[in-house]
């Protein structure tokens, strides 16, 4: 029995079976017509770009540290959320905090392995570099430094301090621990 | 060959994204409040263009409003190919299909994008006997970013001079230095019709911005052809529509590239590749 419920769509060159012919012209009743006025695209801007401004804004940076496709895709990401993604009064990814964890990746680059990186809800980069529960390594990337924590041979370092002295002290620790990833 | 691409490379690159876009028009409000418009086929669209997407890998989904309260050609739900790929993406709402990719862009794969896009929407758009589908708004759009840290001065005019080709004079007066700081922020626009078309256009808008937290200056460009009215592929001929539109992006990318080319200098692309 045909209830008249289904629904007809567009046919589309090189489909199998076509669904419909050419579409209807449109039947002219009152307001219920298909007169909408064209949209220029001037007084209506697109939303439809969805690169970050912090990003945008930090492309010289991203660009001169070099990183893979997937660690961008995870800054877009860490970029991408509001102010109160994690309910009321967190925040979204500061700038500067995302430059103090870019000029953190220049300086390691070289000898490290991209961490895992998540967005803490003050809006500060979190990354994480792993290899065991006993040998794991935090940094909080914060407008006024690196928050760091090391855990490896038994021991536990922490300290806080510039983005050059926290890269030196990783670099050269000898658990070396910049090359610990999970991924 | 997914550990393959976790280990590519971003490339190093101007472009920061791509988009395609398409908009079709909406059922008029109604008489006295005409913001209203509406998109009759949009919930059976969204239902069927998302099992579309499936198909072609594009199976995680993120809704960003109501699809009833959701304003004209405004983005409902954004498609993606895993959790954590912010790109590719496509994107449907009343009114609006785009098809974003960033600086992994290489023409012929999100030509290919763009297209499985459109095949999804013309699949997945329902023939109402009250409503057409009519296009009345296609686009390509380049989106370029020029950091100082990268190409040098990026005062507005020292950028035109010294990374385009772009040739502007200014009055003696407005490069003096005993007057004025050689910082000048401002906005190039240029808006050209293409020829024999009358209602489309090339648009080039070169912008100076600064992040404020970070004081990094950069210069963002803009650079589309965009289509409105009878120069939109018509879908009259639903089999033909979509060789059409085809011919479309192939005739603005025609248009696009070899400017892109034409307008910044080779020595400023030089600039980031140091370092690879």
């Amino acid at each position: 029995m045909d209830f008249g419920t289904t629904i007809s769509r567009y046919e589309i060159e090189g489909d199998k079976q076509p669904v419909a012919q050419t579409p209807p012209k449109p039947v002219s009743t009152s307001t219920n017509t298909v007169t909408a006025p064209i949209v220029s695209p001037e007084s209506d801007p697109s939303e439809t770009s969805l690169l970050p401004e912090s990003i945008f804004e930090s492309w010289g940076t991203i660009n001169r540290v070099g990183m893979s496709v997937r660690m961008y895709g995870d800054l877009v990401r860490l970029a991408s959320v509001p102010d109160g993604w994690r309910g009321p009064g967190s925040r979204a990814l500061r700038a500067r905090s995302l430059k103090s964890f870019l000029d953190f990746w220049a300086l390691v680059r070289s000898e490290a392995k991209e961490p895992e990186i998540t967005l803490a809800p003050d809006g500060m980069i979190h990354a994480e570099w792993f290899e065991s529960n006993r040998k794991r390594l935090d940094a909080r990337f914060s407008e006024r430094g690196v928050v760091f924590g090391l855990f490896a041979q038994d021991k536990i370092v922490e300290g806080v301090d510039s983005v050059e002295v926290v890269s030196q002290i990783l670099k050269l620790h000898g658990s070396k621990p910049l090359s610990w990833s999970h991924r | 060959m997914a550990k393959a691409r976790a280990k590519a490379l971003l490339p190093k690159a101007p472009l920061a994204e791509v988009v395609f876009e398409l908009r079709w028009a909406l059922q008029a409000g109604p008489e006295g409040v005409p913001v209203l418009q509406s998109d009759p086929g949009l919930i059976p669209l969204l239902d069927q263009f998302t099992g579309e997407m499936k198909k072609i890998g594009f199976g995680f989904t993120r809704d960003l409003s109501h699809p009833l309260q959701t304003g004209a050609h405004s983005v409902v739900r954004r498609f993606y190919k895993a959790t954590d790929r912010p790109f590719p993406i496509m994107q449907i709402g009343p009114g609006i299909f785009a098809t974003n990719e960033s600086s992994e862009y290489d023409w012929k794969p999100f030509k290919k994008q763009a297209e499985q896009g459109i095949r999804a929407l013309l699949r997945s758009y329902p023939k109402l006997n009250f409503f057409a589908l009519k296009l009345i708004h296609i686009e390509l759009r380049y989106i370029d970013a020029f950091p100082a840290s990268l190409v040098g001065n990026v005062a507005l005019f020292t950028f035109l001079e010294k990374q385009t080709t772009l040739k502007i004079g200014l009055p003696q007066m407005l490069t003096d230095k005993k007057i004025l700081e050689p910082n000048a922020v401002g906005r190039f626009g240029f808006r050209a019709t293409l020829a024999g078309r009358k209602q489309s256009q090339l648009q080039i808008e070169l912008a100076s911005g600064k992040n404020e937290e970070t004081g990094e200056d950069l210069v963002r460009m803009e650079t589309k052809v965009v289509s409105l009215g009878s120069d939109v592929p018509t879908l009259a001929n639903g089999s033909k529509a979509f060789r059409a539109i085809d011919s479309w992006l192939e005739k603005a990318h025609g248009i696009t590239s070899p400017l892109f080319k034409q307008l910044i200098k080779p020595e400023t692309l030089a600039n980031y590749r140091i370092g690879n």
